[in-house]
């Protein structure tokens, strides 16, 4: 039995350990000729593995497609090493300098990566329309496209890297030091604003929500506006589920903060607790250096 | 935990001083000599009577003893005679009526209630019963034994075997709970008015109990309870935990008092007695009604075994690794429970001493004084034991003179014409002794030629043990754990109390290790874990009170330390010269194979340098705690406090220099220093007083940390391209570049040597600048017992890697002489390696566990981690099996899906079992992998967050790190006489002339160094 394989199948990238010919492979393996390989028949377990890229335990023609190359690039590169924006988590990779903040060059490779999303080096004007807003700014959907027309300075209708410069109007909305650096810490600060802001009585909104499994607006402990931000279905209660989901959505706001406190402070309240920490309770006792519970500047 | 280890020997009297003894007192007592045995009736009828006319034994003293026992005879037929030296009745001993005609009669009875647990009763708990019950409890032995035995009930009291005062001392010293060392307590309290010994004690002190109202997050507090509710078994004032009537106890069965020795117990606790009374279904009852004095080892190993290991070790047994598969259908384990549980057995791992194999017993070597005491009360085993190997085997230079080295004479050694034989006192059987004068002298017959370049003068400190000990069980890290939610019986005090307390949980395990330092007589010999134990407790609520926290003494050392130990594993085949002369971690340099991770992993990240908590139970539950700003980070290295081993002062490798950042709170981390190297630093590498820098062509910088966080530079080392680092046995060895392996001398950091180079792969001077050699681990493989060959070979061995120069196994046992073991080419069957990068690099051991089914053994194994990462932007790690590094193995491969930039084992304790990690720092954030089953690895973790840049270190508790390269100790020592070997010692002895086999080449590099296709 002839096994199908997808018209696109293209090997992305070669090495020693990849498989020349997919469909002589799998012919090759394919033992009781069901049209998979299972590791009953290729049964080097590691190498097994490797190549059943979609997990589903079994070798098929799926795990050898991969997606076409990306578009030839016609821009100019960047004069910092490109990196690839993968999310919030993603900002320190482009603190070159390692200073702790992003600023001049590394914003603009920010912007630069997270508006070029086909990464042929030039930003198109549909690719301006769709650049998110920055962390936290106070801007709208499609800020960027006006600016965009004006970086284009050739008019040949897209923007490269020598072109693209920062608006003031985004640098200004995060830029709270007015240092022309954005600072992770600032940034955290207005990422953890714009997902909704932190919350008050976590410790005692997590016993309850573990106790009773989910709340209703009566009986919401914490601050009463982020109700209806943790409820994401809107359906009058929040539960276990999306409170722990907003938690994470939180945690990762503050993770980019370089101050412990800042990293895990869930209530805002300028002190850690156990339950902030959330992690290991032997650690936390490492860190609450004079056991008052609490992890805070005096701890240093 | 390890009750017994030092506390005294078994074995029964000589029988020629008992009978003396006997006759001696006998002959003084006030008796009617003129009436014969045969002319007085014989307080027991019957054949007792017979077998003493037989003997024509003098009339016994009929106004102290014979008395009337006929009434006894007549339910217990059949019995046998307790005591055929000397005509007793059963009244003389247990007491009683023996003329009643009813057993209510007869018998004594209680006055008290009878616990019939492990507890031990008070020392004067209703004496007249337990008299009845055993006449030699030695709560009354010197009534029933006393007027005959009296001088050695005495001493049997104030023996180790009576008082386990050795046991109890060290480990209340090691964590915490006394100050002083040696400070002496006993099963009950006792005193000594003529104390002979410079070493003896006036008196012992009563076991201090568990104090409720102490700190509750301190260890002392923990400890106090562990010793009286679980170690309180092992001792004659009662039968442990084999109680009469419990099933399930096989080997643990024994009597108490003299008793415990001299009475024989069959392994399953059931009488053979022909007693017509006697209970045959009943386990916990003797073999037979009759005292022996040919006591053999079975009866010594009703008490030491399991953590009191040499009663295994000398039968060729060791406990399991926690988890290991055994059974009888399970290879190299016993197919029989004993002790409740199984064993290893296996010629490869755990041989049986020689002197077991050639059918001796515990008292053939042990003499009455080691096992019964000789009068003084001794703190510790170290000056209670008489009997050495010198005793029986001589020495060089003289033939044994059959005294032990205490001068008394040895009864069962005797000379014949010129030659020396050990007659067993238990089977009566005739050993050849060699001796050592002999094996040296190329005259003799005995004459052993590797021997003789061994056994020298030079040697003369050492032990005889400490070559020809084959094997070590080391369970480094034990740890207990006490939970106050749950009640356990206090032997002592016989009461139920919070607080149950586990001490079976074992950490690391390997028999293969071996570590030496010098023991209370100034000779050097093995050392091996002791009472060391770690603490987890928790309150009544189930709270973590104290998480796996280590103990401090007094000294302000740690605690998790060894102690002195002869092994009672000697094999003919001794050990390599290499084994003590060139391992940094048989002087206690530490091995990185039994470290004990305290939480933090901290990297070269995108944000600086990066600290990690990483959650020991769920690894994808951890934390970044921490970043400090430091610049581009190459590589890490970590100074760790003293005790804990937690983080105190890190120091990152830059592309400007080294940065210091100190941390006692891994939250508030802060630079506090910054030192510049022209070029920036490739590498780093700390110990407590060193700091190394690996500066590419700026050579080697060596800092002096005697203020941690202000290292002074001390010296340069003029390498050409110094990119990695490692420190073994006072050897530095530099991964430099494209110019091989250096090693270096570092044994006076201040005035370092370039002591041998080895050209790696073929670069020439247009290649990429970045191509070289980068990575280097070392580490030691000690031999292992070889039923064929005797032993295995025991080297120094490194791994080295790089871009370009591909991997390689490198023997540097002799640092002047290095050989390459084996390239990992695509010609020599690795083409893993081939156009890949060694971005990480660890070397180690760790226990593989085998299969419930038997069909894969386990094996203590050595292993390479190795990161890789391609040019495609993904790496994998690689473990590789290099227990035989001529033919390793790679027994698992893992694929990252970003390019990883360093490696560091990660070893997690999640009781009962050892976890082993891999923290994997990589350019999209760490991923933790689980190699703990080697050829199964998972993914533990992922967090994708800052981009690893370089260098990941660990925080962890290195439990065989004794002692640092300058001799300063790390680990305190119970013992006051002994020590380690100090820094002028650790030169001379790792850099003694030693013969050594260096491969002359190993499998090939190829032509083209194995550079990138």
């Amino acid at each position: 039995m002839k096994i199908p394989i997808v018209a696109a199948c293209v090997l992305a990238t070669l090495s020693a350990q990849d498989v020349k010919n997919p469909k002589a492979f799998l012919e090759r393996w394919d033992l009781n000729k069901n049209g998979e390989v299972t590791s009953d028949e290729f049964k080097d377990l590691a190498r097994f593995r490797e190549l059943d890229k979609n997990k589903d335990g079994k070798l098929t023609a799926a795990d050898f497609v991969v997606a076409a190359p990306a578009k030839k690039p016609t821009g100019e590169k960047p004069t910092l090493p490109l990196v690839k924006y993968e999310g919030f988590r993603s900002l320190p990779r482009f603190d070159v300098d390692r200073d702790g903040a992003l600023s001049g060059d590394e914003l603009r490779l920010l912007l630069f990566v997270s508006a070029d999303r086909d990464e042929d080096l030039v930003v198109t004007e549909a690719e301006a329309e769709r650049v998110p807003v920055p962390f936290g700014a106070d801007l709208r959907p499609g800020w960027f496209t006006r600016e965009w027309r004006t970086m284009d300075r050739n008019d040949d209708g897209v923007v490269t890297w020598s072109e693209i410069k920062v608006p003031t109007a985004a640098l200004g909305a995060l830029d709270r030091g007015r240092d022309g650096k954005i600072g992770f810490d600032e940034l955290v600060k207005s990422q953890a604003a714009h997902v909704g802001g932190w919350i008050p009585k976590y410790a005692e909104q997590s016993a309850a929500l573990a106790k009773a499994q989910s709340v209703k607006k009566a009986n919401w402990i914490s601050d009463p506006r982020l109700f209806g931000v943790v409820d994401a279905n809107d359906d009058g209660t929040v539960s276990v589920t999306e409170f722990d989901r907003y938690v994470r959505t939180l945690r990762d706001a503050l993770a980019l903060a370089s101050d412990f406190i800042t990293r895990f402070d869930l209530d805002g309240d300028g002190r850690v607790s156990l339950p902030e920490w959330g992690g290991a309770e032997g650690m936390f006792g490492r860190l609450d250096r004079d056991g008052d519970g609490f992890v805070t500047p005096q701890d240093r | 935990m390890t009750p017994s280890v030092r506390s005294g020997f078994p074995g029964g009297a000589a029988t020629a001083a008992l009978v003396v003894v006997c006759f001696a007192l006998a002959a003084a007592l006030p008796h009617r000599r003129a009436e014969t045995a045969e002319a007085r009736p014989h307080p027991m009828p019957g054949a007792f009577a017979a077998a003493h006319r037989a003997r024509a034994v003098d009339a016994f003293d009929a106004t102290r003893f014979g008395r009337p026992s006929e009434g006894c005879v007549s339910c217990h037929k059949g019995i046998e005679d307790m005591h055929p030296a000397y005509a007793l009745s059963c009244v003389d001993c247990h007491g009683g009526d023996g003329k009643a005609t009813t057993k209510e009669a007869a018998h004594v009875a209680a006055s008290k209630p009878v616990p019939n647990d492990e507890r031990v009763v008070p020392i004067d708990h209703d004496l007249a019963y337990r008299r009845f019950l055993n006449p030699s409890d030695l709560r009354v032995a010197a009534q029933a034994c006393g007027d005959c035995h009296g001088a050695l009930v005495d001493d049997v009291k104030k023996s180790l075997h009576g008082t386990t005062s050795g046991h109890l001392s060290d480990g209340y010293y090691e964590n915490g709970v006394v100050k002083k060392k040696g400070t002496a307590f006993g099963m009950f309290p006792i005193a000594d008015d003529d104390v002979a010994s410079p070493h003896g004690l006036r008196e012992l002190g009563a076991v201090p109990g568990f104090q409720a109202g102490l700190r509750a997050d301190e260890i002392p507090t923990h400890y106090r309870d562990v010793v009286r509710k679980n170690c309180m078994q092992c001792h004659l004032w009662s039968r442990g935990r084999a109680v009469r009537g419990r099933l399930g106890m096989d080997g643990d069965y024994r009597s108490e008092g003299c008793a415990a020795c001299h009475v024989e117990y069959s392994d399953e606790g059931f009488s053979e007695s022909a007693d017509a009374c006697a209970n045959k279904k009943e386990p916990g009852h003797p073999k037979r009604h009759v005292m022996t004095s040919k006591i053999p080892t079975e009866t010594c190993t009703r008490c030491h075994y399991g953590d009191a290991s040499i009663g295994l070790s000398f039968r060729g047994l060791a406990q399991l690794v926690p988890g290991q598969p055994a059974g009888p259908d399970v290879p190299g384990t016993t197919a029989k429970r004993l002790n409740g549980t199984f064993y290893v057995r296996d010629d490869r791992v755990t041989p049986p001493d020689v002197h077991h194999e050639k059918g001796m017993h515990c008292i053939d070597c042990h003499t009455s004084k080691d096992t019964m005491g000789d009068g003084d009360i001794f703190p510790v085993m170290d000056h209670a034991v008489e009997i050495e190997c010198e005793s029986c085997h001589g020495t060089i230079d003289a033939t044994t003179t059959g005294v032990s080295s205490k001068g008394a004479r040895l009864s069962n050694l005797v000379e014949e014409s010129g030659a020396w034989w050990l007659v067993s006192k238990v089977t009566g059987k005739r050993h050849p002794v060699k001796q050592a004068r002999h094996v040296v002298d190329p005259l003799h017959k005995d004459f052993n030629a590797k021997a003789r370049g061994a056994m020298t003068a030079e040697h003369g400190k050492l032990e005889c043990y400490a070559c020809h000990a084959s094997w070590n069980p080391n369970f480094f890290g034990f740890h207990f754990d006490r939970n106050e939610g749950f009640t356990q019986l206090d032997l002592i005090s016989g009461q139920r109390t919070p607080g149950r307390v586990n001490t079976l949980e074992k950490v690391f395990s390997t028999f293969r290790h071996f570590q030496m330092g010098m023991n209370h007589d100034g000779k050097w010999g093995p050392w091996m874990v002791g009472f060391s134990t770690f603490c987890t407790a928790h309150a009544a609520d189930g709270s973590i009170v104290v998480d796996q926290r280590m103990p401090a003494t007094a000294a302000g050392l740690s605690g998790m330390t060894m102690i002195h130990h002869q092994t009672h594993t000697v094999r003919r085949t001794s050990r390599a010269c290499a084994e003590c002369h060139r391992s940094g971690a048989a002087l206690g340099l530490g091995s990185g194979s039994f470290s004990l991770a305290r939480g933090l992993a901290i990297s070269g990240s995108s944000r600086g340098l990066s600290i990690a908590a990483v959650d020991r139970k769920t690894p994808q539950q951890s934390s970044l705690v921490a970043d400090v700003p430091v610049g581009r980070v190459r590589d890490v290295a970590l100074n760790v406090d003293v005790v804990q081993g937690e983080l105190s002062v890190a120091y990152a490798a830059t592309d400007d220099g080294v940065v210091v950042v100190e941390a006692p709170n891994p939250a508030f981390p802060k630079i506090v220093e910054r030192l510049a190297i022209p070029g920036g630093a490739r590498a780093v590498l700390a110990t407590e007083r060193w700091l190394y820098a690996a500066a590419g062509r700026e050579g080697v910088h060596v800092y002096d940390l005697k203020q941690r966080t202000r290292p002074k530079l001390a010296a340069k080392i003029p390498v050409k391209d110094a990119r990695g680092l490692a420190l073994h046995a006072l050897t530095l060895f530099v991964a430099e570049g494209a110019h091989g392996l250096t090693a270096v001398d570092v044994a006076d950091p201040r005035n370092p040597a370039v002591v041998g180079n080895l050209p790696i792969g073929r670069l020439s001077s247009t290649d990429d600048p970045e191509l070289g050699l980068s990575k280097v681990a070392v580490t030691f493989q000690f031999s292992r017992p070889d039923p064929e060959e005797g032993r295995t070979p025991a080297r120094a061995l490194a791994a080295v890697g790089g871009a370009g120069v591909g991997f390689h196994l490198i023997d540097v046992t002799e640092p002047s002489r290095m050989g390459t073991i084996l390239s990992f080419t695509a010609e020599n069957g690795f083409p893993d390696f081939v156009g890949q990068r060694v971005a990480g690099l660890a070397l180690g051991g760790k226990y593989d566990l085998g299969s419930t089914g038997g069909g894969i053994p386990s094996v203590e194994h050595d292993y390479a981690w190795v990161a890789l990462r391609g040019n495609d932007g993904r790496g994998r790690v690689l473990v590789v099996q290099v227990s035989d590094p001529y033919a390793p193995r790679v027994v698992a491969r893992t694929p990252l899906n970003a390019a990883p930039t360093g490696l560091a084992p990660m070893r997690v304790y999640n009781p009962p079992f050892l976890t082993h990690l891999l923290v994997v720092p990589t350019e999209r954030g760490l991923r933790i992998l689980d190699v703990t089953r080697s050829e199964q690895p998972t993914v533990a973790a992922t967090f994708d967050g800052p981009t690893g840049t370089g260098g990941v270190a660990v925080e962890a508790m290195a439990f065989d790190r004794l002692v640092t390269e300058d001799g300063t100790p790390l680990k305190d020592i119970a013992h006051e006489d002994a020590r380690y070997a100090d820094a002028a010692e650790m030169r001379r002895i790792l850099r003694a002339r030693i013969p050594v086999d260096v491969p002359e080449r190993g499998r090939d590099v190829p032509a083209d160094g194995g550079r990138p296709k």
